[in-house]
């Protein structure tokens, strides 16, 4: 499955991954498995979780999902 | 009924933009605003800026906020192109038409649009200035601004 960081984060954990998630993931073990003991920064008020170009909460399943985004608060136009 | 998205790095030519939107609305829109977002110089500090976006995603959710306005307001057009990359003072970021048979409609959608692409759009901007690069985040005038179509 394809990790995908945006903006700040991208800066922080590199733009891009690849993690192999076992059937029970959810984006909460996404998370510990892409950030370890920074996982706080991606709990952090104002992160937003894209699953295949949808908002999903930290308990979505990943299921058979392609592409997990993480997402800074946006910064506009 | 048009809506024309665009993101990409190339340089936003506002003129033909809207004059195309003008050919393709003939005879039947009585209006045709637009919106031109330019990068300013604030005294120099910032020297470039840096948007960044999510391929695929940035343009679908763009198409949501113009999907909306032109609900809203019937519109007849609506072209909406956003820079993404490096950019220097000057240059055009974003531009907005809105082509509609009377006027207040069309004024309001190129509002409506900007303030959702302010605010709501998965953009991300960076400023270069002379003490390196800065991310930065809506302020509460975007956030504001926005409610002003909530209420």
């Amino acid at each position: 499955m394809k990790i995908v960081f945006l903006g700040r984060l991208a800066e922080q954990f590199g733009a891009s991954h690849t993690i192999e998630p076992t059937e029970s993931w959810t984006v909460a073990e996404a998370i510990s498995a892409c950030a370890g003991d920074q996982a706080d920064m991606l709990t952090a008020p104002g992160i937003s979780y894209v699953l295949d170009h949808e908002i999903v909460r930290i308990g979505t399943p990943l299921a058979d999902a392609k592409e997990l985004a993480f997402l800074p608060p946006v910064s506009g136009g | 009924m048009m809506i024309k998205i665009a993101v990409g790095p190339q340089e936003i030519n506002p003129e033909a933009a809207l004059s195309a939107l003008r050919v393709y609305v003939s005879p039947g829109a009585g209006a045709v605003t637009s919106f031109t977002g330019v990068m300013r110089d604030e005294s120099g500090e910032a020297s470039a800026l840096i948007l960044e976006h999510y391929p695929g995603y940035t343009e679908a959710e763009i198409q949501k906020i113009a999907d909306r306005a032109s609900d809203r307001f019937g519109l007849l057009g609506l072209v909406v192109h956003h820079r993404i990359g490096r950019m220097v003072p000057g240059e055009v970021i974003v531009f907005v038409a809105a082509a509609s048979a009377h006027r207040r409609e069309a004024f309001e959608a190129c509002d409506y649009v900007m303030d959702y692409l302010k605010s709501a759009a998965p953009l991300w901007k960076k400023e270069e200035g002379p003490k390196g690069e800065t991310w930065i985040e809506p302020t509460d005038r975007d956030r504001s601004d926005r409610q002003r179509w909530e209420d």
